[in-house]
């Protein structure tokens, strides 16, 4: 073979692999660690409110999909591109990303929506410098570390400018967003959560099918009538499990026993009070009363949709969120359920109807390059006609009080109950930190195994961890203020 | 073709002064086919653990410049309980699974050597699972080990048995990622069956003449003569354990608490530790440190394991 045609060989190879390189994924050479490698979906730090607003149940079998482009049909002159990020959700509804889509052309812009992100392409994309416009969290709880980060950035000045009507915003909503006296990010989406009750199972146990349980003891009594077992003494029917599909369903009893995570600035960790100690040793009847092992055995035995635990009859009673009516429409519609308030302690009746209000936010990542182009896309989402359009496709509630009013919410009289628990005087929202994932890491696993009745002593492994995290929660406030 | 510029590239100059135009231009050429590999390994491979190694001693902030802090990310990491469970849980991995996963291969690899009707379809069968990507398998498995109606259980229920609640329960969750790691075992099986072929049929005629029984060809014969094979299925098997971490992410996310290392910790692994401190907590810089220990753990692993291998692996051509 002569010299020339080696040359020409060689030189095909390298422009070969710098093809292959540059088509390949975003920069991420800034990851300094390459041993994760097969990380394939990646995960959320689950314990904490990450409610996936769509029919998603919730242990999705990890393996994402690969995040798919839903760009529009490039069209002569398609107007500048915007991209767009929906992190950590499942699968969005309907006509979401036409909807979406629709609306940047309306602004002249061409959407890139994906979908499906995992959190840890969002860090990727934002060191490697060339991040999306927006980030679309189905929940706010990583927002705090991301602000603690720098990774987002504050939206103050964008606000003053205008382009979003602040007042519309439902308030308490907005806790979620900031910190230290500045927004990290604005709610889109809301969240609440109320108690579902099977009929069938209530008819079977001899309880009354229009009759929810109105307070934590008498849930407590129901579910003792609700549980079900064969010959050997397996579970095959159960009245309640108190973490079923989410484990953050515990902020829930917490808030009704009166316990917070935080002080309402956000500068100490309350976690080793009294009232958690009660929420806990409430959820823990649950498992210890049936047996743990034999609650695990059933439990293991829920899929996704028309298995899930409660569309198959296999639970009587759950606290789940408002997107739970559409998904049940679509995968069990036979099923005779009723959703009510969910219980309150009796002797605090002042509670009764209490929610604690989470959801999807937008924000944007710190290095954006092009501000104004991803604000023009951020107002278009908060207007409170597209917050309409868009909640009620998916499912959801608005968090626009403009929004709130389309006589759409009120069509499924099952959505319309959460819209007055979340507009209701009773809607509380939740006091994040920067250290949250660090906290829902800690608290959650001493609640996982205290619900069990696994730790002897909870108030001092609560009060452990209380101590072992403050001074980072001191650190955080340091630098932010 | 390559190859001959290589060496052509390494052959001493002819003359005192330097290369001759030939000799340079098949350097040149040569340095050309390997660039790609070389750019490769600067900006993939060089670049990324160099910038690692001084992450891990730094403070790394996505707002702010780095920050040196000694062995501060280090110490920390001691001190996390989080980073001596995940050690736990990865040297059961290293411990019990890749010694029974070696043994599993060799004796699967020992019947598909036998000459029977369908053996190409055996080892087809056999090799199969290893095929299978580690997220569909684990999959599988999560749903062939559930506890009250998994294939498992109704197996064992058939014989009077209660199946424990595997996955979901932090005692059995391990032994129930080692059986799933059993399964794909093909890799390794494979390796061996060429191993076996490898060995020269007229040792076990001559063993055979001499009157030794299957048993004693297999300790005398075959076992040392594939110890090389084993050297290298136990070297890559480790350095694989230590880095165990598609099936543990998958199952953490399907057992009870959706949560990494779930239940309750007990598949936390390091490399899923090292995945939460990063991309959940933004400890880069004792992400990177964990990277470091790692490669350091890996190192000495392999070091003792090649040391050791003198006295037990034979090569035929060394003796």
């Amino acid at each position: 073979m002569n010299t020339r045609h080696r040359w020409l060989l060689a030189l095909l190879a390298i422009l070969s692999l710098l093809l292959a390189a540059c088509g390949g994924a975003p920069p991420a050479a800034e990851q300094p660690t390459a041993s994760a490698s097969s990380g394939q979906a990646a995960p959320t730090n689950a314990p904490a409110p990450t409610a996936a607003p769509s029919a998603a149940p919730a242990a999705e079998p990890t393996a994402a999909p690969a995040p798919t482009t839903v760009a529009e049909p490039a069209q002569s002159g398609g107007g500048q591109k915007i991209r767009v990020w929906i992190v950590d959700w499942g699968e969005t509804a309907g006509q979401f990303a036409s909807l979406l889509t629709a609306g940047a052309k309306s602004l002249g812009l061409e959407l890139e929506l994906v979908q499906n992100v995992e959190y840890d392409k969002v860090l990727a994309a934002i060191q490697g410098g060339d991040p999306p416009e927006l980030i679309v969290p189905g929940g706010a709880d990583n927002i705090g570390t991301y602000a603690r980060e720098g990774l987002v950035m504050p939206l103050d000045d964008l606000i003053a400018k205008g382009g979003v009507d602040m007042n519309d915003v439902v308030p308490g909503s907005l806790g979620v967003c900031r910190y230290y006296g500045k927004l990290y990010c604005l709610p889109w989406g809301t969240d609440a959560y109320a108690l579902y009750w099977n009929k069938d199972l209530f008819q079977q146990a001899g309880l009354d099918p229009e009759k929810p349980p109105q307070t934590l003891d008498e849930l407590a009594e129901y579910a003792k009538k609700l549980n079900k077992t064969d010959k050997d003494g397996n579970l095959t029917q159960i009245g309640f499990i108190p973490d079923f599909e989410w484990s953050h369903t515990g902020d829930t009893y917490a808030q009704l026993f009166g316990a917070n995570f935080y002080n309402p600035d956000g500068t100490k960790i309350t976690i080793a009070t009294d009232p958690m100690l009660q929420a806990i040793e409430w959820q823990k009847q649950f498992y210890v009363g049936p047996g743990v092992e034999k609650v695990e055995r059933l439990k293991s035995g829920f899929g996704d949709a028309a298995q899930n635990g409660f569309n198959s009859g296999k639970i009587a009673m759950m606290l789940n969120g408002e997107w739970i009516p559409a998904a049940i429409k679509e995968s069990s519609p036979n099923l005779r359920y009723g959703v009510a308030p969910f219980p309150y302690p009796a002797d605090h009746p002042e509670r009764k109807g209490q929610v604690v209000l989470g959801g999807t936010v937008v924000a944007i990542p710190a290095n954006v390059k092009d501000v104004d182009l991803a604000w023009k896309m951020f107002s278009w989402m908060e207007q409170p006609q597209n917050v309409a359009d868009v909640m009620v496709n998916n499912g959801n509630l608005p968090t626009s009080k403009k929004a709130a009013t389309d006589p759409r919410f009120r069509e499924d009289p099952n959505l319309a109950l959460f819209l007055d628990l979340a507009s209701g005087p009773n809607a509380k929202g939740y006091i994040f930190t920067p250290i949250n994932s660090e906290l829902s890491d800690k608290f959650g696993k001493i609640e996982e195994q205290a619900i069990r009745g696994q730790i002897s002593d909870v108030k001092d492994e609560l009060q452990k961890a209380q101590d072992e995290l403050q001074p980072m929660l001191d650190e955080a406030v340091k630098t932010q203020k | 073709m390559a190859v001959k510029t290589a060496s052509q590239a390494k052959a001493p100059a002819r003359t005192r002064r330097g290369m001759s135009r030939h000799t340079r231009r098949g350097l040149i050429t040569g340095l050309l086919f390997i660039s790609p590999w070389v750019a490769g390994f600067l900006l993939f491979t060089l670049y990324p653990m160099v910038t690692s190694l001084i992450y891990s001693f730094s403070e790394v902030k996505f707002n702010k410049p780095l920050k040196f802090v000694g062995l501060t990310n280090y110490v920390t990491l001691f001190q996390d309980p989080r980073f001596w469970v995940s050690l736990r849980n990865t040297a059961y991995i290293v411990l019990i699974a890749v010694p029974l996963q070696l043994f599993c291969s060799f004796i699967c690899a020992l019947l598909l050597n036998i000459r029977v009707r369908g053996q190409a379809f055996y080892r087809v069968v056999y090799y199969l699972p290893a095929i299978v990507p580690a997220v569909a398998s684990t999959l599988l498995w999560y749903w062939l080990l559930r506890a009250d109606d998994g294939l498992v259980n109704h197996l064992l229920g058939l014989l009077g048995i209660q199946g424990p609640l595997w996955i979901n329960s932090p005692q059995w969750s391990k032994p129930s990622l080692v059986l799933l790691g059993l399964w794909g075992l093909g890799g390794t099986m494979v390796i061996y069956l060429a191993g076996l072929q490898d060995v020269p049929q007229s040792l076990y005629e001559s063993a055979e003449l001499d009157g030794a029984g299957w048993m004693r060809r297999l300790w005398h014969i075959t076992i040392p003569l594939i110890s090389s094979i084993t050297l290298f299925n136990l070297v890559i098997g480790v350095i694989d354990a230590f880095q165990y971490f598609a099936q543990a992410y998958v199952v953490g996310r399907l057992a009870t608490a959706s949560a990494l290392g779930a239940p309750q910790d007990s598949t936390l692994f390091y490399a899923l530790l090292l995945y939460d401190k990063l991309v959940n907590k933004f400890q880069i810089g004792q992400a990177s440190a964990m990277a470091w220990i790692l490669f350091v753990i890996i190192l000495l692993c392999t070091l003792v394991i090649l040391r050791s291998s003198r006295r037990w692996a034979y090569y035929e051509d060394s003796g």
